[in-house]
């Protein structure tokens, strides 16, 4: 200990010029951080402005609020079991695209995804959901695992409760896709899904 | 007066005393173990992902990432993946190798540079379903970025450097800061309060316990335990008496972890940062031998 004193009290002057920049950045860099973590709870005029500021900063670090999972748990609705599901042409039985309790290597990508899925449904963003539902059903098609026809509606469930033991419908459309690749979605559902009330499945029962 | 120059000093003494490279060494060692960990999921899942007929396709990528809408910072978000969605097993390829080059310690701010690059990508690519574990590493390699290239073996007498110790303090306050905002993000929410939480990811069925055990006791008492070893972990890093504990308590954390949401990779990310701190244990004679 009393050589580290002797060591940092004997630094030449342009050391300490060189320490009070660095100590700066540090202090600056942390408080940027600190920023973007707490706006995980609530954001103020004053956060809002620092992240405002150090937006080419954090983002292109990586750091910012929507980039950071801190929590195991993501959003209280969107943790439920879910999963999409669709149907093929001429087919009468549904496949899984999506399910959350699935053990593949990138079963954390797929429920990351659905609760993405869950959560933009959730808030009536039809064309975000679009979106992601036409790349799902592109994936699904080019993978070529399936020798069904193509996919003519989907449809999402998830658990209201954890206790619950039957998905609830959250979303069904039926599947319009061109010839040249664009598809479309017809919502069945438009009147269950923009009230709270969902229609419980109980043809289906959880795994 | 005097306090603030007993801060000053402390403040010196934290940030700017050299530090033995061989401890450097073995926390950018357990870094890229786990960064190449993740190289290896990119490289078998990316194509399957954010190729041009992935789960997440680049027209998705862009809508989600905010691109061409104001006060999103899309235009600072940067990944070759969007120009070049089948490029991931390349990029990967490429991370991997640095990772391997870091772990090394030769070269080690440039390898450290390129495996930080090379991750970065993936999680500009898809900001939000980027993983709990990603964060953690990729900036726990931004700030090993700045240790000079050591290697574990070396045994040369002047092996300490000032920067180094910046770089480790730097991972060192981060995970803290880190952890802190896990603890508290927690329990700003009922959830962790009642067990609910728990009790949900239980139910998924994820972790290493059975979804039979998704009950209140268990998910009520998984809950606080889960709370109060993250206190545990900060009051070990906070007070240097019971420092030597907080090693198994990162291990308890990661063993329940598992078993509840079960994401190896996040638990391979919380050993390796966590090592800036507690070094572990088959690494200490390394590290002590002069």
């Amino acid at each position: 200990m009393a050589s580290t004193v002797k060591q940092l009290s004997s630094v030449p002057p342009s050391m300490w010029v060189v320490r009070t920049i660095v100590s700066v950045c540090v202090v600056v860099h942390f408080v940027a951080i600190l920023a973007t973590y707490s706006a995980n709870w609530r954001r103020s005029g004053i956060q809002d402005d620092v992240l405002t500021a150090s937006q080419p900063y954090l983002i292109g670090l990586n750091w910012y609020v929507e980039m950071l999972p801190i929590e195991w748990n993501k959003a209280d609705s969107a943790d439920m079991k879910a999963k999409l599901t669709a149907l093929e042409k001429n087919q009468t039985e549904r496949i899984v695209l999506l399910d959350s309790t699935t053990t593949t290597l990138d079963r954390a990508k797929k429920r990351s995804l659905l609760r993405l899925l869950v959560s933009i449904l959730e808030v009536g963003d039809d064309d975000a959901a679009a979106l992601l539902l036409s790349s799902v059903i592109k994936h699904e098609q080019a993978s070529g695992v399936r020798s069904g026809g193509p996919i003519v509606s989907v449809r999402l469930e998830k658990l209201l409760d954890a206790g619950d033991a039957n998905y609830s419908v959250l979303y069904e459309a039926t599947v319009k896709q061109s010839n040249e690749g664009s598809i479309q979605f017809l919502p069945v559902l438009e009147p269950q899904r923009t009230v709270p009330a969902i229609r419980s499945e109980t043809s289906t029962t959880a795994s | 007066m005097k306090t603030i120059r007993e801060l000053t000093h402390q403040w010196n003494c934290f940030w700017f005393c050299p530090i033995d490279l061989h401890r450097v060494a073995v926390t950018r060692l357990c870094v890229n173990i786990a960064a190449l960990f993740l190289f290896l999921f990119y490289f078998g899942t990316s194509t399957d992902w954010y190729g041009p007929n992935g789960w997440f396709d680049t027209s998705a990528g862009m809508h989600f990432a905010g691109q061409g809408v104001e006060g999103t910072g899309a235009s600072f978000r940067w990944s070759l993946l969007y120009l070049y969605p089948n490029s991931g097993p390349i990029i990967a390829g490429i991370g991997a190798l640095a990772c391997l080059l870091a772990a090394s310690g030769r070269l080690a701010p440039l390898s450290c540079g390129i495996v930080w690059v090379c991750l970065s990508m993936f999680q500009h690519r898809a900001p939000l379903l980027v993983g709990i574990c990603e964060p953690l590493i990729t900036a726990s390699v931004f700030y090993l970025c700045l240790a000079p290239s050591f290697r574990i073996e070396d045994r040369t007498s002047d092996s300490t450097s000032v920067i180094g110790n910046i770089a480790i303090r730097l991972v060192q306050t981060h995970f803290a800061l880190w952890l802190l905002f896990s603890l508290t993000t927690m329990l700003s929410t009922d959830g962790w309060w009642t067990g609910e939480s728990v009790r949900r990811l239980l139910a998924d069925g994820q972790g290493l316990m059975p979804r039979t055990w998704a009950i209140p006791s268990v998910a009520e008492s998984v809950a606080h335990v889960t709370i109060l070893l993250q206190i545990g972990i900060l009051a070990s890093i906070a007070n240097p008496t019971i420092r030597a504990v907080g090693w198994w308590l990162v291990v308890l954390f990661m063993a329940i972890m598992l078993c509840v949401i079960s994401d190896w990779l996040y638990a391979i990310a919380l050993f390796a940062a966590s090592s800036s701190i507690w070094y572990p244990p088959f690494f200490r004679k390394a590290i002590s031998s002069p």
